[in-house]
């Protein structure tokens, strides 16, 4: 840990153009921690992190790289790889069309309008990230699998729902649901409706009143939301392998491929499928991280 | 607590550097016994950093700090017996009024700590003292501002402080709430007797409260003094702007004479050269008939409120200037007239940045 | 919930508001009401029968059990991790402080292979602890450890912006009081971080407990020895035993719930306790 040096975080170690008479004892900090107590705590913390998430995410690279570029651009180039790519991409962009719409509209009403029974809809709207993926799968295929209640209807009319990309949409809308609104609603909340109000009394429409008012207000907001929920749409793994059938080649999104890939031993196929995720996922945590720079500049703006 | 010893604090060329802000700049102060000073000044002038020194909150750069001729500097703040009042009273919220007064009490090491029916009884005596003790099973989130700050006095002084120090006591609170509390610690501080000092930027809180006030600017001490004097003798052009509300008028000083643009005014210069400004009171400037004061003017508008009436009055040959000045009710001024002003009593300081 | 709003100068509320509702229902409603009636195709016996069985109370245990550790590593790590992001300037800060994120935006099957070769008997970390005769992965320890690198992000996001806004002067006023550092963290600070610190924990537990993706490639999935509860219905749904795996699930969505309704608790007794303003 030789990285780590130590300053005080408060302003009273900071410049100091005088050389002191005071013995550097006698200056206790009332708000910070001996020396050694600082190097102990920022030693655990980032050895914590950095066993329990550096070391994996480099271990994804290394592995996927293991036997040359070349391996890893075949492993990629491999059709069923092609095929998982191909279907988690389209996944990912219904789900997420589908929650962006839905999220805004959520946050319209619940923004904008006084009702009863707000508080209940938004713990509702939350509800999803309180189930556990294996059971968001579940519940689909309880309505849609062969003992299901629209199975067998389903299934008589020649309809494929389950093992096949409907399900797969509905498992990964369901595990992606709150995203987007969770975003907005507080975000549209704390602008209130002044603005809206002044165009709506200068005679826009309702809808242009949300492009040309609102909508530049929360842009940022609402990416973030749908970066969020595009992360989570591509990388979901147990509700859609619960409706998926992991039928090969068809049925298998990028996290299904790397299971199977895996459980076969094709070490480097699954670290270079799995490398792809690990990339979008740092790139949605600089984009995320850029799009809170943005946030935070919108706070003073949105006090006046 | 009436036995408590008190404390001569000694604040001893203290210099504090903020990056390239200088705090404060060779500040000396000394305070006696028993004594209820205000530090005075507007804001960034250091009044809250000298008073954060000397409770060891912050630490300066250069000079000493002494309470009875013993070096303060060497000990933290948790070891200089001081109580702090801030000004947004610091409670601990998730403590109850009653928990909030005994901690200072609860944390002392465990050979000193008292047992826990005299803290009961200490906790009930400084309710008692700041006349709160029926909210002592209250969360602070359910005390009005008032009660707050008297809860955070009544903690400070739980650990029985060599020295009470309060920041911007009142400056949180809205007008009414603040002018009682400025009697109801004006009397508690008879009462208890503990050497104090307060921060203030309210200079009617400072006349008011205070034995002795320190006017501060820029990280200098510019005066100190009673409230008598720093009102009736600033020591400073700041000191005379400051406190109470003036009349200055730029002036140029030659020879002894003082001129205001071209008019040579019947003043004496003070000692003053160069380039200068007047400052006159607003009830010091007498109103009299024409050709008899220093200079005349014309009067353009009067209003009427108390025992006065506010005249603006457009000195003559210069339209520029508009003095306002308070004249008593009987002398009748109507707009238009035209009359004479004498400064009765005035300062003169020289430059005029 | 259908009330109409009190009058309002703005459109659009009917068609939001039935956009929200109609989509609500379909996907999450509806779907999670199915399988509450999915259950009462069992009799309350059976019901109790399949919940109580061996080997589902084992999974249940191992889930809830290993869930609870994790998410107690997680509160002890999470306070040192927010404590050094906050409180200290080191070289890397804003780096660790974006790293602490990764968990929730990495997908968890990647996380689960990546920790499965990093403990694997020849791994990184595997083979060190193998000499001191540790054995992680495929154990029930390597559950464990997989739910604590999941867990990583919510007690340090919960609890961050509220250290980051707590007043410095309650800190300088328990100095002045005479409390040392110790008593200052212990009985100040830490009673200010409450409620923050058992949202966080709430929110990793629960998160713990229904994992899946990246728990089943280090469990080693031994029934009753390292088998999740989430696994067990997989496994329950492949055998075509839908009551069984559905019991199991609501089980497992009522727990949730009920930790929704505490977290909920929480939030509102700490507002009543600290609504001081200023």
């Amino acid at each position: 840990m030789t990285l780590v040096t130590i300053e005080t975080s408060t302003s009273a170690a900071a410049v100091q153009p005088f050389p002191s008479r005071v013995a550097p004892l006698a200056r206790r900090d009332a708000r910070t921690e001996p020396r050694l107590v600082r190097g102990i705590i920022i030693t655990l913390a980032l050895t914590f992190l950095t066993v329990f998430v550096v070391l994996p995410l480099a271990l994804v690279f290394l592995e996927a790289f293991s036997k040359g570029v070349g391996f890893y651009l075949k492993a990629l180039a491999d059709p069923e790889a092609l095929a998982a790519i191909w279907l988690t991409l389209v996944t990912a962009a219904i789900s997420v069309s589908l929650n962006l719409v839905f999220g805004v509209a959520a946050a319209w009403a619940i923004a904008k309008f006084e009702f009863r029974g707000k508080t209940l809809l938004i713990t509702l709207i939350d509800l999803p990230f309180s189930v556990s993926p294996v059971i968001s799968g579940l519940v689909f295929v309880l309505l849609f699998g062969a003992q299901g209640f629209f199975g067998p209807w389903l299934m008589a009319h020649g309809i494929h729902v389950l093992f096949a990309l409907p399900a797969i949409v509905l498992a990964t809308a369901f595990v992606t649901f709150p995203f987007v609104a969770r975003e907005l609603i507080p975000l549209m909340q704390e602008q209130g409706s002044q603005e809206e109000e002044a165009a709506i009394s200068l005679g826009a429409s309702g809808w242009r009143t949300f492009l040309l008012v609102t909508l530049p207000n929360v842009k940022w907001g609402l990416l973030y939301g749908v970066l969020l929920c595009n992360a989570r749409a591509m990388g979901e793994f147990g509700a859609v392998s619960v409706v998926s059938g992991h039928i090969r080649g068809e049925t298998n999104t990028m996290p299904l491929l790397v299971e199977i890939l895996y459980n076969e031993y094709q070490l480097v196929g699954a670290f270079a499928i799995a490398s792809l995720l690990a990339f979008l996922a740092l790139v949605t945590l600089i984009v995320k991280t850029i799009l809170e720079g943005h946030l935070d500049e919108g706070q003073p703006a949105s006090d006046d | 607590m009436k036995d408590s010893p008190q404390v001569t604090i000694e604040v001893r060329n203290i210099v504090k550097q903020f990056g390239a802000f200088r705090a404060l700049d060779n500040v000396d102060l000394k305070v006696a016994n028993g004594e209820l000073l205000a530090l005075l000044g507007p804001s960034g002038s250091g009044k809250t950093t000298l008073l954060r020194i000397i409770a060891g909150l912050d630490w300066p750069d250069a000079g000493e700090v002494s309470f009875d001729g013993e070096n303060a500097l060497a000990r933290g703040a948790g070891e200089r017996h001081v109580g702090f009042v801030f000004q947004h009273y610091a409670l601990f919220r998730h403590m109850t009024v009653f928990e909030n007064v005994a901690f200072g009490l609860r944390v002392q090491p465990r050979a000193v700590r008292k047992d826990e029916a005299a803290i009961r009884a200490r906790v009930k005596e400084l309710l008692d003292l700041v006349q709160l003790d029926w909210l002592a099973g209250r969360y602070p989130s359910q005390l009005s501002g008032g009660q707050r700050q008297r809860i955070a006095l009544a903690r400070a002084l739980a650990i029985e402080p060599r020295i009470l120090l309060l920041d911007e006591p009142f400056g949180a609170l809205d007008a009414k709430v603040r002018k009682e509390l400025r009697q109801w610690l004006r009397s508690l501080h008879e009462e208890i007797n503990v050497t104090s000092i307060f921060v203030t930027h309210d200079q009617e809180e400072a006349l008011e409260v205070a034995n002795r006030v320190v006017v501060m600017d820029k990280g200098r001490i510019e005066q100190i003094g009673t409230p008598g004097d720093v009102y009736d003798n600033p020591a400073t052009a700041f000191v005379h702007s400051f406190i109470g509300e003036s009349i200055i008028l730029p002036v140029d000083v030659s020879e002894g004479h003082v001129k205001l643009g071209s008019r040579v005014l019947n003043v004496d210069a003070n000692g003053a050269s160069g380039p200068s400004k007047l400052f006159v009171r607003r009830h010091d400037m007498h109103v009299g008939p024409v050709g008899e004061g220093a200079f005349d003017g014309t009067v353009r508008r009067v209003r009427s409120f108390g025992p006065i009436q506010r005249a603006d009055i457009a000195l003559n040959g210069d339209g520029d200037t508009l003095v306002e000045i308070d004249a008593p009710r009987d002398r009748n001024l109507t707009a238009g007239d035209i009359v004479s002003l004498q400064p009765r009593r005035y300062r003169i300081f020289a430059g005029r940045d | 919930m259908r009330g109409a709003p009190k009058r309002s100068a703005l459109p659009g509320f009917g068609l939001t508001m039935g956009l929200t509702l109609t989509w609500l229902s379909l996907l999450i409603l509806i779907p999670l009401a199915g399988l509450f009636i999915k259950t009462t195709e069992l009799s309350f016996t059976q019901f109790v029968d399949t919940v109580t069985s061996n080997r589902t109370l084992h999974a249940l245990k191992i889930s809830f059990g290993l869930a609870f550790l994790a998410a107690l590593v997680n509160l002890v790590a999470g306070l040192l991790i927010v404590w050094a992001l906050v409180r200290y300037r080191f070289p890397g800060r804003r780096i660790f402080d974006a790293i602490v994120d990764i968990p929730f935006a990495l997908p968890t099957a990647v996380a689960g292979v990546a920790l499965t070769a990093l403990f694997a008997q020849k791994g990184w970390l595997g083979a060190p602890l193998a000499e001191l005769g540790i054995k992680v992965a495929f154990t029930p320890l390597g559950i464990f450890i997989a739910m604590v690198f999941i867990g990583i992000p919510f007690v340090v996001r919960t609890v961050q912006p509220v250290l980051i806004d707590l007043e410095v002067e309650i800190e300088e006023a328990a100095a002045c009081l005479g409390a040392n550092r110790w008593q200052t963290v212990t009985r100040v600070i830490l009673p200010s971080l409450t409620p923050a610190i058992l949202t966080g924990f709430a929110l990793a537990f629960a998160r713990a407990v229904g994992e899946y993706g990246s728990v089943i490639f280090i469990a080693g999935n031994l029934p009753n020895v390292s088998e999740i509860a989430p696994l067990l219905i997989v496994i329950r749904l492949s055998e075509y035993r839908y009551a069984d795996a559905t019991a199991i699930a609501v089980v497992m969505l009522v727990t949730s719930f009920l930790i929704i309704f505490v977290l909920n608790r929480i939030q509102r007794w700490a507002q009543t306790r600290a609504l001081a303003v200023g």
